[in-house]
């Protein structure tokens, strides 16, 4: 048995990305390393598929936008917790769900998390850069209205579920294990202490390539300026309007001091299922 | 013709190289390496030197080279950080490690849209401007912030201006941008701060996996065009050097 499924973007929600393993490796030439902005969510939704860990799958974040399914064939919704509906008829995540014929997949604004991931069984049709269909290079189109991908497969998935769901939200208030960055000597001792104390929330222009964390107590005044210098998902950069935790799309380079690096810049995907306006803090560990 | 000039011509494989001063570490998979930090060539010729060196280790997956920096990040379960600490300092990177850079001579349309104003900021006529800016080879000091944008290197102290106080939203691909005493063109649309006194017609970027034209080490000069040629260059770009 085999078949395709196609799947056709109409409204791509609070921002919707194809995504994979991304391009590791091709920094020197400016390109980001990419890949989910949950990785455990994406790995989730591909394993109860039977797919390879970070096969193609759509990222949507904030909510999850208007799209068609025709065909048939096998999918999963993993990630934020957005209502995902099928013709109105709310489906369950976390689960391989069977489609034949022509769907309206819909959802509403994420109530948990902030980001949800679609995994469809089979072949994404898309071209590929660097071994990556991900956008921010040539000849790769952004998911917008209109977008559309033919998704082919020649064996079923059987039924899975996966109970692991709460363990993709993240607790309240949620803190970040972080050990000192680069230019954390650059900071005053007071201003070490406050970055450490101070309770900030994800600002409203996070994205792929940073949460931009605010705080109204916080001031990151007098800081030197530097010569850019690489960074790395998973550092955070200190800019006068306060620091950015920097994700899988960030810049590969940076002007503005690294004080603080995850301790596990592999492990983001909680912090990047934290929702605009919650709070996220540092927790300074010592290796 | 001043010191600094003769300098700023030679080819970077003539300048003496600077070894890293710092090795630190970052974060559970990469190590920094910190040259002094200043822009100077003889510091960007040691980072392509240490990188071309330290990426032959078969543990380092990635090097990273900047202005006056270079990332390394390896494969944790192959080698330890003191251990590719070691093999770091043990380094002697000769300057022929440097091999594999190009020169690219890029045709640009001096019309940009901040042109005049940077011209009179800098209280020179847009002719000397543009003079002064296409007379000389810069170094691709990196490339980054963007994928195939190149930070050149140093232009004359005569140009060196702020970045625009509201950077704009939207630069269109091709535009060709001073900042500080940095030029560069931008590969592809993306907000940008620097100031756009012209517009390159050559891509920058590519389908494939080959996608950037520019890579650190290599040298850039600029030719400039009418605004006639400028369409024609669009129509039959000149062809890429093949690695």
């Amino acid at each position: 048995m085999a078949g395709t499924l196609t799947l056709t973007c109409q409204k791509p929600g609070g921002g919707a990305y194809i995504v994979d393993g991304g391009r590791p490796g091709h920094r020197a030439i400016g390109v980001a390393s990419g890949g989910p902005a949950d990785g455990r969510a994406m790995v989730a939704a591909n394993r109860l598929l039977g797919r390879s860990p970070h096969a193609t799958c759509l990222e949507t974040t904030l909510t999850g936008g208007r799209w068609l399914l025709s065909g048939s064939g096998q999918f999963a919704l993993t990630g934020a917790d957005m209502n995902w509906q099928l013709n109105g008829r709310l489906l369950e995540t976390y689960s391989v769900l069977f489609h034949e014929g022509d769907g309206l997949l819909t959802s509403q604004p994420a109530r948990r998390g902030l980001r949800s991931y679609l995994a469809i069984n089979g072949h994404w049709q898309l071209p590929q850069a660097l071994g990556s269909a991900e956008t921010g290079l040539p000849g790769i189109r952004h998911v917008e209205a209109g977008w559309s991908v033919d998704i082919n497969w020649s064996k079923a998935s059987g039924y899975r579920t996966s109970l692991n769901i709460y363990k993709h939200l993240p607790e309240e208030p949620f803190s970040l294990p972080v050990v000192p960055g680069p230019e954390w000597d650059w900071l005053s001792g007071p201003q070490q202490k406050a970055l450490l104390s101070t309770h900030f929330t994800v600002g409203n222009r996070s994205n792929r390539q940073g949460i931009r964390l605010e705080s109204r107590d916080f001031r990151a005044e007098n800081l030197p300026s530097m010569i850019s210098s690489p960074v790395l998902p998973g550092t955070v950069q200190l800019t006068p309007a306060g620091p950015i935790l920097l994700g899988p799309d960030a810049q590969t380079v940076g002007g503005y001091p690294r004080v603080l690096l995850a301790a596990k810049p592999g492990k983001l995907g909680l912090a990047f299922q934290a929702g605009l306006g919650k709070p996220i803090r540092f927790s300074l560990i010592f290796q | 013709m001043s010191p600094l000039r003769v300098l700023v011509i030679l080819p970077p494989i003539l300048i003496p190289l600077r070894s890293p001063r710092y090795i630190l570490p970052y974060g559970p998979d990469a190590l920094l390496l910190n040259w002094e930090q200043r822009i100077d060539p003889a510091i960007s010729a040691g980072v392509h030197a240490w990188a071309a060196a330290i990426r032959r280790h078969p543990a380092v997956r990635e090097c990273v080279p900047a202005y006056a920096s270079l990332l390394i990040r390896f494969a944790a379960p192959l080698i330890t950080a003191y251990d590719l600490r070691e093999f770091i300092i043990g380094l002697r990177p000769e300057v022929n490690d440097r091999n594999g850079s190009f020169h690219h001579q890029l045709p640009v349309c001096y019309d940009g849209p901040d042109l005049q104003e940077a011209a009179t900021i800098l209280k020179l006529a847009p002719t000397d401007l543009i003079r002064l800016h296409s007379d000389r080879d810069y170094l691709v000091y990196q490339v980054g912030f963007r994928p195939g944008f190149g930070f050149l290197g140093e232009t004359t102290p005569v140009l060196e201006i702020p970045r625009r106080s509201t950077p704009r939203a939207h630069v269109p691909a091709g535009s060709v941008g001073i900042a500080g005493r940095q030029t560069g063109i931008y590969p592809s649309d993306s907000p940008g701060g620097w100031q756009l006194i012209g517009r390159c017609p050559s891509p920058l970027l590519r389908k494939g996996n080959q996608p950037a034209l520019l890579r650190a080490g290599d040298t850039v000069c600029f030719k400039p065009v009418s605004a006639a040629e400028f369409n024609d260059l669009l129509n039959s770009p000149t062809p890429w050097p093949e690695r």
